[in-house]
């Protein structure tokens, strides 16, 4: 049973393409890109992207379960993004 | 006269009696936490970065005493033997291009040394340590100081043994900064023991000492290695005095993406531990939200570090073959998740890798037994090994298994390559090194010839060849072919 589902992560606005995204406060690594599919372990995660003074501007909380059978990028889970107020 | 003798006498032997048990606390409180420094993947990357284009080179070396340090050692010449293309042209060693080397035990030893010293510097741990008489500079040690011998744990005096004659005091801050020639990166080294209260894995690594509030850079390598290779019974647990809670995690940078985030009770907490402890709480269970539960285990494990109870103000430190004899754990952490650092998971995300060499070196070994051929149940010393290393070994492969499922079709190639005794086509030879006791001291033909074996098996392999070929090198031959060494050995007179 795969462990690491697949994730999609786009703005709610629509922007933001290729721009790093944070999961759970690991700076030292970005994991992924906003509108390219990537990889995360199941579980709760808390997926953030930065702005140019590296606050956070864009974030979600969502817990991403076991993926859609046939674990591919193109099954990926959807997680949208929300301008942080 | 006689009264007031035997009284300072008294007062001495009390003194000497509170001060061993006071032991050593071996740590230094952390004074700040910063994500830049100490010893972390990102500190070694920074001081000299890596070379080889889009590959991730992870080692593991297995507990079993010398066995295991010599075979390790073997594995590594292997690298050094191999030239690959690094970025703008430059013909490399592959082991000047290591990411990390997780380690147990007696793997251990070879694995600080390397990190120490290079290439160069095994030659001095084959000299020094491999093909010297260790149990015995053990016992004359034990002779000379046996005040110490009677009112210190064991694992001290083996400790002082390693940091005198072996890492001669170095520390992880020499770890950092040690300038080898032609080496041209700081491999990341990673020692593992296992925590007695947990049962886990107890990394020596910044990241972790964060947890306690400790500053791994101050610690003598010395002490990791001996706490790793602390075998049950034969040596007592290494202590480490948790310096958690502290100031430094009190003011640790709550600014955006940090690594640190304030958790509901008021206190800071490593934002990847509140996240894998997220639970949804009914009736009294708390429902881990992960489905995968052993990430729910790794943040409460983690979770005790911080000490908020003040109830372990003291680690206990086991051998770390007894939570994962095979050092798999970090890698495995490092492959699948991006909450580990340096997260492998993220560079595939990433597109920075995209070809894996994984060496898993498992010098397990299968002392011959009569068990299939009588009716009588075997005896409280043998039942008491099997109930040791039975768990051991099947907690290794599991994860070794796991792993290799996991990381399917996502690396190409994925080279995962096995140096084990198992893998030995003839019975005789196998059964030869199968038999090599678990000690300090091994005859020197046997430490030759798996070192030789240890480097024959990585550079025979069918998955490293391909790799190096993907990494623009060549594998050479190795000195002596496995069967070459199996058959020096069958032709070697009995003793």
């Amino acid at each position: 049973m795969p462990e690491s589902p697949w994730v999609k992560v786009t703005r709610a606005d629509g922007g933001g393409v290729g721009n790093d995204v944070y999961v759970n406060g690991n700076f030292v690594d970005p994991a992924g890109v906003v509108g390219t599919p990537f990889q995360v372990e199941t579980g709760k995660d808390i997926f953030q992207t930065l702005d140019a003074n590296q606050k956070i501007d864009w974030h979600q909380t969502q817990r991403i379960g076991q993926p859609p059978p046939g674990e591919s990028a193109a099954n990926a889970v959807p997680v949208m993004l929300e301008r942080k107020v | 006269m006689i009264k007031a003798s035997l009284a300072c006498l008294g007062a001495l032997l009390a003194l000497l009696m509170i001060t061993s048990c006071a032991g050593p606390a071996r740590t230094t409180e952390l004074a700040s936490i910063n994500e830049s420094s100490g010893y972390r993947y990102k500190t070694l990357e920074d001081k000299a970065p890596k070379k080889l284009d889009k590959a991730v080179v992870v080692l593991t070396f297995s507990g079993g005493g010398t066995r295991a340090a010599a075979l390790a050692d073997g594995a590594l010449h292997a690298l050094a033997d191999t030239e690959v293309r690094a970025q703008g042209g430059a013909r490399l060693p592959l082991s000047s291009q290591v990411d990390l080397i997780s380690s147990v035990s007696g793997g251990s030893v070879t694995a600080a040394y390397f990190g120490l010293g290079g290439i160069a510097g095994l030659k001095k741990l084959e000299e020094n340590f491999l093909d010297s008489n260790v149990t015995s500079k053990l016992v004359w040690r034990a002779i000379f100081n046996p005040l110490s011998f009677v009112f210190y744990p064991r694992i001290d005096l083996f400790d002082s043994f390693l940091d005198d004659e072996v890492f001669h005091h170095n520390t992880y801050q020499d770890l950092i900064e040690a300038e080898v020639p032609g080496r041209e990166r700081r491999p990341y080294i990673v020692l593992n023991a296992t925590d007695m209260a947990s049962g886990s894995v107890f990394s020596f690594n910044q990241d972790q000492f964060d947890l306690i509030c400790a500053d791994l850079a101050k610690l003598k390598v010395a002490d990791a290695v001996a706490s790793s290779a602390a075998f049950p019974f034969a040596l007592t647990a290494l202590t480490l005095r948790n310096r958690a809670p502290c100031d430094a995690q009190r003011n640790a940078p709550q600014v955006d993406i940090s690594g640190w985030t304030t958790a509901k009770d008021g206190w800071p907490e490593p934002t990847r531990i509140v996240a894998d402890r997220d639970v949804d709480p009914i009736d009294g269970v708390n429902y881990p939200a992960a489905d995968n539960i052993a990430r729910f285990r790794r943040g409460t494990v983690a979770l005790t570090y911080l000490n908020r109870d003040q109830k372990k103000n003291f680690i206990q430190l086991l051998d770390g073959g007894v939570a994962d004899n095979l050092g798999l754990t970090l890698p495995f952490t490092s492959l699948t998740s991006l909450n580990e650092s340096p997260s492998f998971l993220s560079w595939l995300n990433m597109g920075k890798a995209d070809k894996l060499l994984l060496v898993v070196v498992n010098a397990r070994s299968q002392a011959e037994n009569d068990f299939g051929q009588r009716s009588r149940p075997p005896g409280l010393k043998d039942t008491a090994i099997a109930t040791i290393s039975t768990p051991i070994d099947a907690t290794s492969f599991q994860l070794l298994s796991k792993l290799d499922r996991l990381i399917n079709k996502r690396f190409d190639p994925k080279a995962v390559v096995l140096v084990d005794f198992d893998l030995i086509t003839d019975a005789a030879c196998r059964a030869h090194f199968h038999n090599i006791g678990t000690w300090w001291t091994l005859k020197n033909d046997d430490v030759h010839d798996l070192i030789a074996l240890g480097n024959a098996m990585v550079l025979q392999s069918p998955n490293y060849q391909e790799f190096v070929r993907a990494v623009g090198g060549a594998t050479p031959r190795p000195e002596r072919s496995v069967a070459q060494i199996c058959a020096g050995i069958a032709a070697r007179p009995v003793p």
